[in-house]
C-alpha cells in the first residue's frame, strides 16, 4: 500500500492569480484538480463494495481508521466501470468537510496555470458544463478541471 | 451571546446535580437520618441553584427557591420541626424546583400560581402566628450587603486614578501629598523621594524595602503597626477585566477599620506616560477583631493572577524590620535578585536598572555581589535623572515578577532562608523556590522570569480538584482511537507465527508488552465514560411518587446496585424505557390498597429497580409484587388484535413477552399513566437500539420481573462476521437468535416469489443478502447459512449468508461522516487486516423489505 503523501498547501510559485493542479488521465483525456484539496495519492488495492448505492461508488476503503468512499471517476462520467489493477491510482481529496477518493488511471503531473487561462466549458446537452469547472491548455492538450461538488454531491441523475 | 448561553448550560448541568443531592438528602432524611450536615446541605443545594437563577433571571424559580430556602433556613436552625408532614412537603417541593429549572431551560413559564399552595405552606410554617416579623426573616436573604467605607480616603482613591491619566506626575505628586492618610511629614518624605527619585523605582513596588524606601515604609509601618498591611500592585490585566480597585477597597472596609495609601511614585512623567500600564499600587492598612488572612484573600479572590497581593499579619512588620534592619544578607539577597530577573527581559531601562541596583549594592555595602550586578558604577546613582530612573518603573507593569520575587525573599517566612547562605538563596530562586507556599505572605507564587505573564501564581492551594467537566465528544475521540489501537495490536498479534516468534524474541515481548498495556488503556478509557446508573435510577423515586398519588396506591421504590457502571451513552438510551418499565409496574403491576389488602399482601406494594453486572453485560431488573400478567387477557387482546393467530396457543412465556408487541396494551381503560398501547413496545425497540435485550418473567398474582439486558459499552460492538459473495458483512451478535444450514432449513415461498423460513410452526421472511445487496455469489445454495435474526419486538428475519467466519468484537464507524446513509447498512467497522466490513441493519432490512422484494 504504497501512498505518496503530499504536502497540505501547495505553495504556489506564481503569485496569487496562479494555481496549481494534480493532473490525472482516464484513458486518454487528462483531468485536474486543485493540489489544495489533495489529501493523499495511493494505489488502488480494492474497495469494500457497497451495495444499494449510486452505481459510480466503487466502494469504501479504510483509510488510517476512517472509512472513505471511493468514485469510480470514468463510471461517474459514463464511460463505463474502470477495470482497476494495482497500477490503478486513488487520489483522496477533501471535498467540503468530507474525505473522498476517486479512482483514476494515472496521475500524470503537477500543472502550474494562470487563472485567467482558464476557459468555461461550452454549454452542451451533456453533463460537461456540470461535472467541469473550466478547461485549460497545456503542452496543447486539454485540462478539464473537474468540480468536485457535482462530481460527489447526491444530486446525481441516478435518483 | 453564546458566552452566556454557555454560562446558562453549566447552570441547568449544575441544577441537575443538586436537584440529585437534594432528593438523595431528603430520602435520607425521610428515612431518620436528621444529621445537621444533611440540612446545610440541602440548604445549600437550594440555595446555590436560587443564586444561579437570579442570575438569569429565572424570576418563579427564584421566587419558589426563596422559600423554599427559607423554610429550610428555619428547620436548620430548629425554628421549624422536621416533622414527617414537612419533610414530605420538602420532597415534593423538589419535584416542584426541578419543574421550575426545566421550565427555565424550556424557556417557558410554569403557571403563576405553580407551587403556590407549597409557598403557603412554607410561609405557615415559617410564621405560625401571623407575619409580624416577615421583614426580619427576609433579612438574612438579602444578598446586599450594606456597607459603607470606613474611611473617606477610600472614597477619594479612585478619582485620584482616573486623574492621573491627565496628571503629571506633578500633580500626581500633589494628589499624594494631599492625602490624609499618612503623616504630614511622611507625605513630604515621600514627595521628596519622589523627586529626588533615586533609586525608587521599584524599591517601592512591594516591599523590596531599599535604603529610601525603607524610611518612608518604616514610618508607616509604625504607624500602622497593629495592622494588617496588604500591598496591593494591580497589573494590567487588572482593569483590562474591568475591575476597580475601589470596589476591592469597599470589601476590604467590610472586614475591617481600613487606611488606604496609594503609592504613585511608579507614575512616570507625562511624555513616558503608558495610558494603559497600571502606574498604581496601594497599602492598605486594615484593623479589625476578625481580620485574617483567609478574608482579605477572598476579597482578591477574582482579581487573583491579575495583581500582585502582599499580606503582612500585624505583627509581621516590626519583625520585618527587626529583620531588615539585622539582616544585611537578605538586604543583599534583594538586591541580587533583581539585576537577575530584570537584565534579560527589559531593554532598554536595563542600564538604569543595572546602575540603581549596583549602586544600592555598594551604599548597602554588599560585598562579593560583582558578578550580579555587573560592575557597580556607584556614581551613577546620584547623577541619573528622574526620567531615566523611572523607565524602569514600567517594568513592573511589564515584568511583575521581578519585585514580586524580590518581594519574596524579603518576606518574614523567609529569613530563616535569607540567614542561608547566598548561593543557596539563589539557587532557590532560580528554581523558583518551593518556598512560596509556606510563605503566607506572597500571594503570586514567584513565577519569576521565566513566567511573564503571573497568571499562573494560585492562592495557596485549596481542596484537591475532585473532577473535570470534559466534552463527551473529546472523550468519545479517545475512545475510538483506543478502538482502533485494539483491533491493530490484535491484527499484530494474530499475524505472529512460530518463526517470527523464533527470530525476533524482542520484538514480540514488546507486542505483548503492547497488548497489555492496550487492553489497560482499553479498560482506562471506558471507565472515564462510564457513569453509575444512579444517574438514571435517580429519576425514578419522583416517578413513582408520582405515579402513587395519581393511582391512588400505596407503592415503595426499592433501589440496589446504583453505582453500578455503564457507559454513558448507554444510560442516555436508559432513561425512556426504564420510565416506561416503573410506569408499566406501577399502574398494572401494583394493585390497589383495598385489593391488596383481600388478598392478603401488605398494603404497600414494592417495585424493586436493581443494577448488576453480569459479565460484559448490565441487568437492569425492575420487579413488582403486584398481580403479574394476566396471560388470558393478554392472550385474548393479541387474538383479537390479530397479534397472534387465533388457533394458536403459545407458552405462557410468549404471551408474557406479548406485552412488547406494537400497539399492544391490556389496560381496559385508557388511564392517565399507561394504556396508549405505546411503551412497552417503545422499551423493547430502545433497548435494541443500543444492543441489549428485554426478558419478561410472570408469576400470576405474585409480581412480575423485567430484566433488561444491555451491553458495558456501545463502542465495541460485539458482531458475527459473515460473507456475501466474498465481501465480509458483520451482523450484531446481540440479535441473532440462531444459525442455520440452508441446507436443512425449510423454505416456502409466497405467490410474489419472496421465500420465507418456516422455524418450529413460525413463518419468517428471509432476505438473501446477496440478492438484497445486488451482488453475484458463487456459494451453491446449500452449502448457504440462514442467521435467524429478531429485527423488533417479537418479528423476526432470517439472513441467507455464503459463509458464517466467525465472531468478534468490533468499532463501529459512520459511512456518513464521508459519505451518505445506506439502506440495510447501519454502518462498517474496520477488520483486523485492514478491510472494512459493512454493518448490517437487520431492523431497516426488514422495514424496507416490499422495496426490493420484486
Amino acid at each position: 500500500m504504497e501512498a505518496i503523501e503530499v504536502s497540505e498547501n501547495g505553495h504556489e510559485p506564481g503569485g496569487a492569480n496562479s494555481i496549481q493542479l494534480i493532473a490525472f488521465s482516464i484513458g486518454e483525456q487528462v483531468y485536474g484538480v486543485e493540489i489544495t484539496t489533495v489529501r493523499e495519492i495511493r494505489a488502488w488495492n480494492g474497495a469494500t463494495p457497497l451495495p444499494n448505492t449510486r452505481e459510480y461508488v466503487r466502494g469504501v476503503i479504510n483509510l488510517r481508521g476512517t472509512i472513505v468512499p471511493i468514485f469510480d471517476l470514468r463510471a461517474r462520467f459514463g464511460e463505463g466501470k474502470t477495470e482497476a489493477t494495482k497500477n490503478h491510482v486513488v487520489v483522496v481529496l477533501a471535498v467540503g468537510d468530507k474525505w473522498i477518493g476517486i479512482l483514476v488511471d494515472a496521475v500524470s503531473d503537477i500543472l502550474t496555470i494562470q487563472r485567467d487561462d482558464i476557459h468555461n466549458v461550452p454549454e452542451g446537452e451533456n453533463m460537461d458544463a456540470e461535472l467541469l469547472n473550466g478547461i485549460i491548455t497545456h503542452d496543447n492538450r486539454m485540462v478539464g478541471l473537474i468540480d468536485l461538488d457535482t462530481v460527489v454531491g447526491s444530486t446525481g441523475e441516478e435518483a | 451571546m453564546s458566552e452566556l448561553d454557555e454560562f446558562k448550560a453549566t447552570y441547568f448541568d449544575e441544577c441537575s446535580e443538586l436537584l440529585i443531592e437534594l432528593e438523595e438528602q431528603f430520602i435520607a432524611i425521610e428515612e431518620g437520618d436528621q444529621d445537621t450536615e444533611r440540612l446545610n446541605a440541602v440548604f445549600r443545594a437550594i440555595h446555590s441553584i436560587k443564586g444561579g437563577a437570579g442570575a438569569f433571571g429565572f424570576q418563579s424559580l427564584v421566587g419558589f427557591a426563596h422559600s423554599f430556602e427559607t423554610l429550610l433556613d428555619y428547620v436548620r436552625d430548629g425554628r421549624v420541626e422536621l416533622t414527617e408532614d414537612v419533610t414530605t412537603l420538602c420532597i415534593r417541593s423538589v419535584d416542584l424546583v426541578a419543574d421550575f429549572v426545566t421550565a427555565a431551560q424550556e424557556g417557558r413559564e410554569l403557571g403563576a400560581d405553580y407551587g403556590a399552595d407549597e409557598k403557603r405552606q412554607f410561609d405557615a410554617l415559617c410564621n405560625p402566628d401571623a407575619a409580624d416579623d416577615a421583614g426580619a426573616e427576609e433579612e438574612p436573604e438579602d444578598f446586599d450587603i450594606d456597607f459603607t467605607p470606613v474611611m473617606v480616603s477610600v472614597g477619594d482613591e479612585p478619582a485620584e486614578e482616573s486623574d492621573q491619566f491627565e496628571e503629571s506626575p506633578l500633580d500626581a505628586d500633589l494628589n499624594a501629598a494631599l492625602m490624609d492618610d499618612v503623616d504630614d511629614s511622611d507625605e513630604e518624605a515621600l514627595a521628596e523621594e519622589i523627586a529626588n527619585a533615586d533609586v525608587v523605582f521599584e524599591g517601592d513596588h512591594q516591599q523590596v524595602e531599599m535604603a529610601e524606601q525603607d524610611e518612608e515604609d518604616d514610618i508607616v509601618d509604625m504607624a500602622y503597626g497593629d495592622c494588617w498591611r496588604v500591598v496591593f500592585t494591580p497589573l494590567p490585566a487588572l482593569y483590562e477585566r474591568a475591575n476597580d480597585p475601589l470596589l476591592l477597597f469597599r470589601e476590604m472596609s467590610i472586614i475591617g477599620d481600613t487606611v488606604v495609601h496609594a503609592d504613585l511614585r511608579p507614575i512616570p512623567p507625562l511624555q513616558d506616560f503608558e495610558p494603559f500600564q497600571p502606574y498604581c499600587a496601594w497599602t492598605i492598612y486594615l484593623k479589625g477583631d476578625d481580620v485574617t488572612e483567609e478574608r482579605i484573600r477572598e476579597v482578591f479572590e477574582f482579581v487573583e493572577g491579575d495583581c500582585e497581593i502582599e499580606i503582612t499579619p500585624p505583627g509581621g512588620i516590626s519583625e520585618q524590620q527587626a529583620a531588615h534592619l539585622v539582616g544585611d544578607i537578605s538586604a543583599s539577597a534583594k538586591v541580587v535578585v533583581k539585576p537577575e530577573e530584570m537584565t534579560p527581559a527589559v531593554d532598554e531601562p536595563v542600564e538604569g536598572g543595572d546602575i540603581s541596583f549596583a549602586a544600592l549594592a555598594g551604599e548597602l555595602g554588599v560585598s562579593g555581589l560583582g558578578d550580579a550586578a555587573d560592575e557597580p558604577e556607584a556614581p551613577a546613582t546620584t547623577e541619573a535623572s528622574a526620567p531615566e530612573i523611572e523607565a524602569p518603573v514600567e517594568a513592573p507593569a511589564e515584568q511583575p515578577s521581578a519585585p514580586e520575587a524580590s518581594a519574596e525573599v524579603v518576606s518574614e517566612e523567609e529569613e530563616a532562608a535569607a540567614d542561608a547562605s547566598l548561593t543557596a538563596l539563589l539557587d532557590a530562586e532560580k528554581e523558583k523556590a518551593p518556598a512560596p507556599a509556606p510563605t503566607p505572605a506572597t500571594a503570586p507564587a514567584p513565577a519569576a522570569a521565566a513566567t511573564p505573564k503571573p497568571a499562573a501564581p494560585k492562592a495557596p492551594e485549596k481542596a484537591p480538584v475532585q473532577s473535570i467537566r470534559v466534552d463527551l465528544d473529546k472523550v468519545d475521540r479517545v475512545v475510538n482511537m483506543v478502538g482502533e489501537l485494539v483491533i491493530t495490536q490484535s491484527m499484530l498479534t494474530q499475524q505472529m507465527d512460530e518463526t517470527l516468534r523464533e527470530k525476533y524474541q524482542e520484538l514480540v515481548r514488546g507486542i505483548e508488552v503492547l497488548a497489555q498495556t492496550t487492553r489497560g488503556l482499553q479498560d482506562s478509557v471506558m471507565a472515564i465514560r462510564a457513569q453509575p446508573v444512579k444517574s438514571v435510577f435517580s429519576r425514578m423515586p419522583r416517578l413513582v411518587r408520582e405515579l402513587a398519588s395519581k393511582t391512588g396506591k400505596k407503592i415503595k421504590l426499592e433501589m440496589v446496585g446504583e453505582q453500578t457502571e455503564i457507559d454513558k451513552t448507554v444510560i442516555e438510551q436508559l432513561s425512556d424505557p426504564l420510565t416506561h418499565m416503573i410506569r408499566n409496574s406501577a399502574d398494572h403491576g401494583v394493585e390497589s390498597v383495598e385489593k391488596r389488602a383481600a388478598l392478603g399482601k401488605p398494603e404497600q406494594g414494592t417495585i424493586r429497580l436493581s443494577a448488576e453486572q453480569a459479565g460484559g453485560n448490565i441487568l437492569i431488573i425492575v420487579e413488582d409484587d403486584g398481580a403479574g400478567i394476566n396471560r388470558e387477557r393478554v392472550l385474548a387482546i393479541a387474538k383479537e388484535r390479530g397479534v397472534v393467530p387465533p388457533d394458536q396457543t403459545p407458552s405462557d412465556e410468549q404471551i408474557d413477552n406479548l406485552i412488547f408487541a406494537p400497539g399492544f396494551s391490556t389496560a381496559t381503560e385508557v388511564s392517565d399513566i399507561s394504556g396508549r398501547g405505546v411503551g412497552m413496545d417503545v422499551v423493547l425497540s430502545n433497548i435494541k437500539k443500543i444492543g441489549g435485550s428485554v426478558h419478561v418473567r410472570s408469576n400470576p398474582g405474585r409480581g412480575t420481573r423485567m430484566t433488561l439486558r444491555l451491553p458495558l459499552t456501545l463502542a465495541v460492538l460485539d458482531v458475527m462476521l459473515v460473507s456475501v459473495a466474498g465481501c465480509p458483512y458483520v451482523v450484531p451478535l446481540s440479535s441473532i437468535v440462531e444459525t442455520i444450514q440452508a441446507g436443512k432449513a425449510d423454505f416456502g415461498k409466497t405467490p410474489s416469489g419472496a421465500r420465507l423460513l418456516s422455524i418450529r410452526g413460525e413463518y419468517v421472511q428471509v432476505a438473501d443478502l446477496a440478492t438484497r445487496f445486488s451482488m453475484h455469489t458463487t456459494a451453491a445454495e446449500q452449502d448457504r447459512f440462514v442467521v435467524l435474526c429478531e429485527a423488533d419486538g417479537s418479528s423476526k428475519i432470517a439472513l441467507v449468508v455464503d459463509e458464517i467466519i466467525g465472531q468478534q468484537q468490533v468499532v463501529i464507524k459512520s459511512l456518513e461522516e464521508n459519505y451518505e446513509r445506506i439502506d440495510g447498512i447501519a454502518g462498517g467497522t474496520i477488520l483486523g487486516d485492514g478491510q472494512v466490513a459493512l454493518i448490517v441493519d437487520v431492523q431497516g432490512l426488514k422495514g424496507s423489505n416490499h422495496r426490493n422484494a420484486a
